[in-house]
């Protein structure tokens, strides 16, 4: 799990069952947790806006590939990270505010590449 | 809406006074594109209950915002009434009283555009450049690139290539003997937010452009945007004053500068009209003189052109549901019908919206082609993917 301590304020968007496999994201003071029915509901305009609010760093968490119900929550998810990652990268922003981080069963959590596309 | 609420709404001056020589005569309705596709909308009605009703009222009314502001009922009025002036002014009140209409996309656009708006902003917005194209640190002309470098992650899978138009935007502007500057900070013109309401954040915009381009000590600003071209041209003096420098759409910048010979392109073509460009800015002539220029190529007019040109649906990211894709399929089968091979446009957002249009269908008309790409296709310019420049040209010889 990336450190939530080195950002003044982060803001999580997590679906329900991540969430629920890794109760103790929401300890942090300055985190803020969006839950979501499914990663896969995301998209680039909410992290943008998350941003735009003011949050040094906005998580995407999602459930592993093999454990999503709705199937492929973390495709969809790393779509749209990627998507904000690009738009970041222009507007002169650390592509890496924006981050996708996939939780299995057992609540151990690993951190999705997403590269971005931009030039 | 009463003189008590006008005088309250700095915003609204003028707007009773213009809407009570509305005659209810319904050539508006009659002109409307929307109004066309159905789904309830009347300008005329929407007028008259605005000089009748509470502006509160008003402002919770859909029209507000189903109004695409492309002004194809502003010449048909007889009182002079241009509904696009009206929801302009009505959006900024509504805007102000967090009435901000449906966004598209999920309002992705709007916050860019927002997060633009910031002083404190190290764009990489000139990272699509390369060596094909020549620009310069200084010099007379600037070309406003507009949104492009946003466009091109969000729309590319529609299959328009936003950036490719603007590199070969470039690209003519070397032919034409010129080597433009480029802001490496340019921000969005502002035109969306300003249509939306979002005057505040439209007025930093244009703040931050004019800034700058004064400072280039430029005399020309050419764009391929038209939204860029009215907005600068029409927008930005109303609240800055004069610009100071010159603005020109790359066509008519293009006729004016002189280009070479195009090859010869054996194709019919017919031209969809950008509403910023023609009736918000009277620019017919230009995009018809520059396609007129290649050889074989042969202009096929649809019904429904210059003046009478209908929208490609789009209004400032905003209300995009039943009645834009009808008109937009009703524009495209109308283009099909001229029996062209490509639909010209001149304006990236019509390419993104009628690539939004036909995207997943079983669309097999004109291929949607900017006049920016075609012309650099035709002057052999174009990127060596550019399926046109690859397809079409030299399908013939020059006589
Ligand atoms: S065309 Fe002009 S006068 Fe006639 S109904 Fe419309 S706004 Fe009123
Ligand atoms: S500006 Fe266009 S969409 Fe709006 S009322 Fe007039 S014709 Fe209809």
């Amino acid at each position: 799990m990336a450190s939530s301590t080195d950002s003044p304020s982060i803001t999580v968007f997590a679906c329900t069952t991540a969430l629920h496999r890794l109760p103790a994201i929401g300890s942090n003071q300055a985190t803020t947790i969006k839950r979501l029915a499914c990663a896969g509901g995301i998209n680039a305009g909410m992290l943008l806006e998350a941003v735009e609010d003011g949050a040094g760093r906005v998580l995407v968490l999602a459930c592993g590939q093999d454990s999503c119900r709705h199937q492929n929550g973390a495709t969809l998810a790393e779509a749209q990270v990627r998507l904000a990652r690009d738009l970041l990268t222009t507007l002169g922003f650390d592509p890496g505010t924006v981050a996708l981080e996939l939780v299995d069963r057992a609540g151990e959590s690993v951190s999705v590449a997403c590269k971005e596309t931009a030039p | 809406m009463t003189r008590e609420q006008v005088l309250r709404e700095p915003q609204a001056a003028g707007l009773l006074a213009e809407l009570w020589t509305c005659q209810d005569c319904g050539k508006c309705t009659a002109a409307c594109p929307v109004a066309r596709v159905g789904l309830g909308y009347s300008p005329r009605r929407f007028i008259q209950r605005t000089v009748r009703k509470d502006l509160d009222a008003v402002l919770f009314d859909r029209a507000v915002f189903a109004c695409l502001a492309c002004d194809r009922c502003g010449p048909v009025c007889k009182s002079g009434i241009s509904m696009a002036n009206v929801v302009m002014k009505l959006r900024s009140i509504a805007f102000e009283r967090g009435i901000p209409g449906q966004a598209a996309h999920a309002g992705m656009l709007q916050t860019l555009m927002r997060l633009m708006a910031r002083s404190d902003l190290p764009q990489r917005r000139l990272a699509w450049l390369d060596p094909t194209v020549k620009i310069a640190s200084q010099g007379d002309v600037l070309y406003f690139v507009g949104c492009a470098p946003y466009f091109e992650p969000l729309f590319g899978h529609l299959g328009t290539k936003p950036l490719r138009t603007a590199r070969n935007a470039i690209r003519l502007l070397n032919l034409a003997g010129v080597e433009p500057v480029l802001l490496a900070d340019e921000r969005c013109c502002g035109h969306d937010l300003l249509w939306q309401g979002d005057v505040n954040n439209f007025l930093k915009l244009a703040e931050r452009n004019l800034e700058q381009v004064r400072a280039s000590g430029v005399e020309t600003v050419v764009f391929s945007c038209p939204e860029g071209l009215r907005t600068f041209k029409l927008d930005y003096p109303r609240y800055f004053g004069a610009r100071g420098f010159e603005v020109l759409h790359i066509t008519e910048f293009l006729e004016r500068q002189g280009i070479p010979r195009p090859e010869y392109i054996d194709a019919i073509v017919t031209f969809h009209e950008p509403c910023r460009l023609g009736r918000h800015l009277d620019v017919y002539d230009p995009p018809r003189n520059l396609l007129e220029t290649v050889p074989g190529l042969e202009l096929v007019e649809m019904p429904r052109n210059r003046v009478s040109a209908t929208c490609c649906g789009g209004t400032c990211w905003m209300e995009c549901g039943a009645a834009v894709k009808s008109l937009q399929a009703r524009r495209l089968s109308e283009a099909a019908r001229t029996g062209a091979r490509f639909l010209v446009t001149a304006c990236p957002k019509c390419d993104i919206h009628f690539g939004c249009a036909i995207a997943g269908s079983e669309y097999d008309g004109p291929v949607i082609s900017n006049i920016v790409d075609l012309m650099a296709a035709a002057l052999g310019v174009a990127e060596p993917e550019d399926e046109l420049a690859a397809t079409e040209k030299g399908a013939g010889t020059v006589a």
